[in-house]
């Protein structure tokens, strides 16, 4: 008896394995007999309705692939649930539990038939069906482009990230195998129920709770994510303990494994309550310690506010000749609001991405020493205070969720509702109303809220953009590429055109269509050209071509008396 | 040896079986576990194959806990039970696969076995018989030649000629070094191989002695003497 290796036992493990698929063989092939049957007729189905000579492409993969997904779904868990099969009733399981293997072993044995065996089983039958597939349909219509149904994640023809879909099926299938070892009788059918209550339960926790979900940032989404992957060994353990505590006469009693078992599913159920209420009820802080996507990652949308004193020009200082405007589809944009006192007189950035400093009436404002110090095609800036913003989403619906780090420290979700591809890094200045200067390179841009102020200058290539109502006595335009006037009043308006050497149609300012902008006096001055300025609304224009080039303007729709002045 | 030390076990709805019950079985023997009904012998059998987890006490062979259900213990302990299921397989292949986890398992043993039931290995378990399957399943099982051999009513589903041939093979099998512990009301079936008989009820032991202690004349007749303990033990209450 010494003898005897009471731990793991890999020639005693594979006999058990052996024993185990030698006894079982005749109904293991009929299975198998029964699922590729099935596959056939699937392949058969499909292709008889999807292919003809009229078709190129392959029309009956994405059919084929739901097809698989599901019957794998299903015949993996009905498999899962046979976990104890030739243990279940009493007459089976005194052989079963006495046999003079560990328990561990017996249980790795039973499990690997029932999972990964099962899975290895199912994808050689899919190809094999597939191959028949692909062979037979591509023999007769030569011309279609046939694909083999993927099940790795993004192929190249099936942009479908399918990780989501391999953790569902380990997940349930795991649950499965639980409940082959918690419910001895009509396991499947039990867990199927179980797992039917736990769905609606979440469905009614979602609708009641999770309807003011943000989903694309959303923190719990992710940790349900990695929660459900590191369930699916840990529920591979509960069925172990489970069949560890298995007896000849089954009474249910809330011990051992069956407490571990019921908390588990507890404790999930707890777990994404907690989190869809706690966000739901707004609650819930987002933390700068939130996940990276990875160590490269820069958050645009994680923003910090500084106390600044009011403020007369703002700058872009930065040494770095990286051009992170189109190497990162990134642009930067000066959002300045104007407050009533100075002690509201702020600066709002994301400071992984920028630095800001002031000097005197000064703002300066460059690329963080951290980015600065990235090799730029590394590069990784995230959306969203989680890092995982649907950016074409936000594009679409002009709406981003960010958040700010105040100056009491306490961090605020703040709603954008200004949001596109020009603006996605913000500097927002809040200072007093005034004269005001904005000096940026290219690709830079400026928005101007609501308030009332003397004079602005722009000096900038990249857009201006007046995202409210708006009273301005002046304001001067150098080089500016694009121009939202969208609601503005103003007394005067001076469009300096500057004709770049380099790029001729650097020097051209475009005018957004606006029916609700007025502006009294335009004087536009140099050469380029100056488009859909008939769109906007004004009393007089003066032109001022330079001496050295041609300024082109058109004027449509020209209803009123209109003096065009040359320049003397 | 295999020792019961202080076991107590109850089921949930039917309450105490065993309580602080303690024996012991001493290699060499051929045991009888006699009880009326519901005394507990098919649980207990369970609990001497650790199949069963008492609420307190142990049952150890060799000193080891067979609750634990290690390899050290079940490689030497064999259990056939009342009701059962072989595979759809044929002997030889059920002897292939399983015969490896038993190191003193003899073939030409298991073949004698099977002569004395009149059976050969040249037969599909799917297609047998309840008594054919029986006789096949503990041929096996002391072929096997686990140090302990339990059997809850080996003689259920035996036709006459094969409760015959079954007190023949559990003398042909029984050695020095054997623990067999027969669980059986038909006493009459096996009265005449049992060496030392345990009589419980209420997990109280109404007899522990051998056979030839109770009967020294040789006539024995177990089912005499069960009546009569089970009488005396009514008139005491």
């Amino acid at each position: 008896m010494s003898n005897i290796n009471n731990n793991f036992s890999f020639s005693r493990f594979g006999a058990y394995l052996n024993k185990l698929l030698v006894e079982r063989w005749r109904t293991s092939v009929m299975r198998v007999g029964i699922l590729f049957g099935s596959m056939l007729m699937i392949e058969f189905l499909v292709s008889i309705s999807s292919y003809d000579n009229h078709t190129s492409s392959d029309r009956g993969f994405e059919i084929l692939f739901v097809c698989y997904a599901i019957s794998l779904l299903v015949s993996g868990s009905i498999f899962a649930s046979d976990l104890m099969s030739g243990a279940r009733r009493k007459a089976e399981r005194i052989s079963a539990l006495a046999f003079p293997v560990t328990p561990f072993e017996n249980w790795l044995a039973r499990w690997v038939i029932c999972v990964p065996l099962y899975l290895v089983t199912y994808l050689v039958c899919m190809y094999a069906a597939e191959t028949l597939r692909v062979v037979l349909v591509g023999s007769v219509f030569p011309q279609i482009e046939l694909h083999f149904v993927p099940i790795f994640a993004y192929s190249n023809f099936l942009d479908w990230d399918l990780s989501p879909a391999w953790l569902l099926y380990f997940w349930v299938t795991a649950v499965y195998v639980v409940g082959s070892v918690f419910f001895m009788r009509r396991p499947t059918l039990k867990t199927t129920m179980l797992l039917f209550l736990m769905f609606w339960g979440g469905s009614l926790t979602l609708f009641l709770g999770g309807r003011h979900l943000d989903y694309s940032y959303s923190l719990l989404i992710r940790s349900l994510y990695w929660f459900a992957w590191l369930s699916v060994p840990f529920l591979w353990w509960l069925s172990y303990l489970g069949f560890k505590d298995l007896e000849v006469i089954d009474e249910f009693s809330f011990k051992r494994s069956k407490v571990w078992i019921v908390g588990y599913f507890v404790c999930a159920l707890v777990v994404a309550n907690v989190g869809i209420w706690g966000q739901a009820l707004g609650d819930a802080k987002f933390s700068y310690d939130d996940v990276a996507e990875d160590g490269k990652g820069f958050y645009l949308d994680r923003t910090i506010e500084k106390r600044i004193a009011p403020v007369t020009v703002i700058a872009y200082n930065d040494s770095s000749n990286a051009d992170y405007s189109s190497d990162n589809n990134i642009a930067f944009t000066v959002e300045v609001n104007y407050v009533n006192d100075a002690s509201q007189c702020s600066v709002i950035y994301p400071d992984e991405v920028l630095k800001v400093w002031q000097k005197d009436n000064v703002l300066y404002y460059a690329l963080s020493d951290s980015v600065q110090t990235n090799d730029g095609y590394y590069l990784n800036f995230l959306y969203g205070p989680d890092g995982k913003a649907d950016v074409d989403e936000a594009v679409s619906n002009g709406k981003i969720v960010y958040q700010v780090k105040g100056i009491d420290g306490k961090v605020r979700k703040v709603l954008d509702r200004n949001y596109d591809e020009r603006n996605k890094a913000r500097i927002i200045v809040n200072t007093l109303p005034g004269s005001l200067v904005v000096n940026q390179p290219a690709g830079h841009n400026v928005y101007i809220g609501t308030g009332k102020t003397r004079s602005i200058t722009v000096n900038s290539k990249g857009e201006l953009k007046f995202t409210s109502a708006f009273k301005l006595d002046s304001l001067v335009l150098n080089d500016v590429y694009r121009v939202d006037l969208n609601s503005a009043q103003i007394n005067v308006m001076k469009v300096q055109l500057g004709l770049d050497p380099e790029n001729e149609y650097a020097g051209d300012t475009e005018f957004v269509p606006t029916d609700k902008a007025m502006v009294n006096h335009v004087e536009v001055v140099g050469s380029g050209e100056i488009s859909q300025i008939d769109d906007v609304r004004f009393k007089r224009l003066v032109l001022l071509p330079s001496k050295d080039g041609n300024l082109n303007i058109e004027l449509k729709n020209v209803k009123r008396k209109m003096v065009v002045q040359g320049q003397e | 040896m295999l020792e019961i030390d202080n076991l107590t076990f109850a089921y949930k709805k039917s309450g105490n079986i065993f309580e602080k019950f303690s024996a012991n079985f001493a290699p060499g023997h051929i045991y009888g576990l006699l009880g009326p009904n519901g005394a507990g012998k098919s649980t207990l059998l369970y609990l001497m194959a650790g199949l069963l987890r008492p609420q307190s006490g142990l049952v150890m062979l060799d000193g080891c806990d067979v609750r634990k259900r290690r390899p050290e213990t079940t490689t030497d302990i064999f259990i056939v039970p009342d009701e059962y299921e072989l595979p759809r397989v044929s002997l030889s292949e059920y002897i292939r696969v399983n015969s490896v986890f038993y190191p003193r398992f003899s073939y030409d043993d298991l073949k004698r076995y099977l002569s004395v039931f009149g059976m050969n290995e040249d037969v599909n378990l799917g297609n047998l018989s309840l008594g054919q399957g029986k006789k096949v399943y503990m041929s096996f099982a002391m072929a096997t030649h686990t140090r302990v051999l339990l059997m809850d009513e080996p003689t259920n589903g035996l036709d006459i000629p094969g409760k015959a041939q079954f007190r023949q093979f559990l003398s042909e099998g029984h050695t020095s070094d054997s623990i067999f512990v027969v669980s059986t009301h038909q006493v009459k079936d096996i009265e005449q191989v049992l060496e030392h008989i345990v009589m419980f009820d209420d997990s109280e032991i109404l007899a522990n002695a051998d056979i030839k202690s109770i009967f020294p004349d040789g006539n024995v007749d177990l089912e005499r003497f069960f009546n009569e303990r089970i009488n005396q033990k009514m008139a005491q209450q």
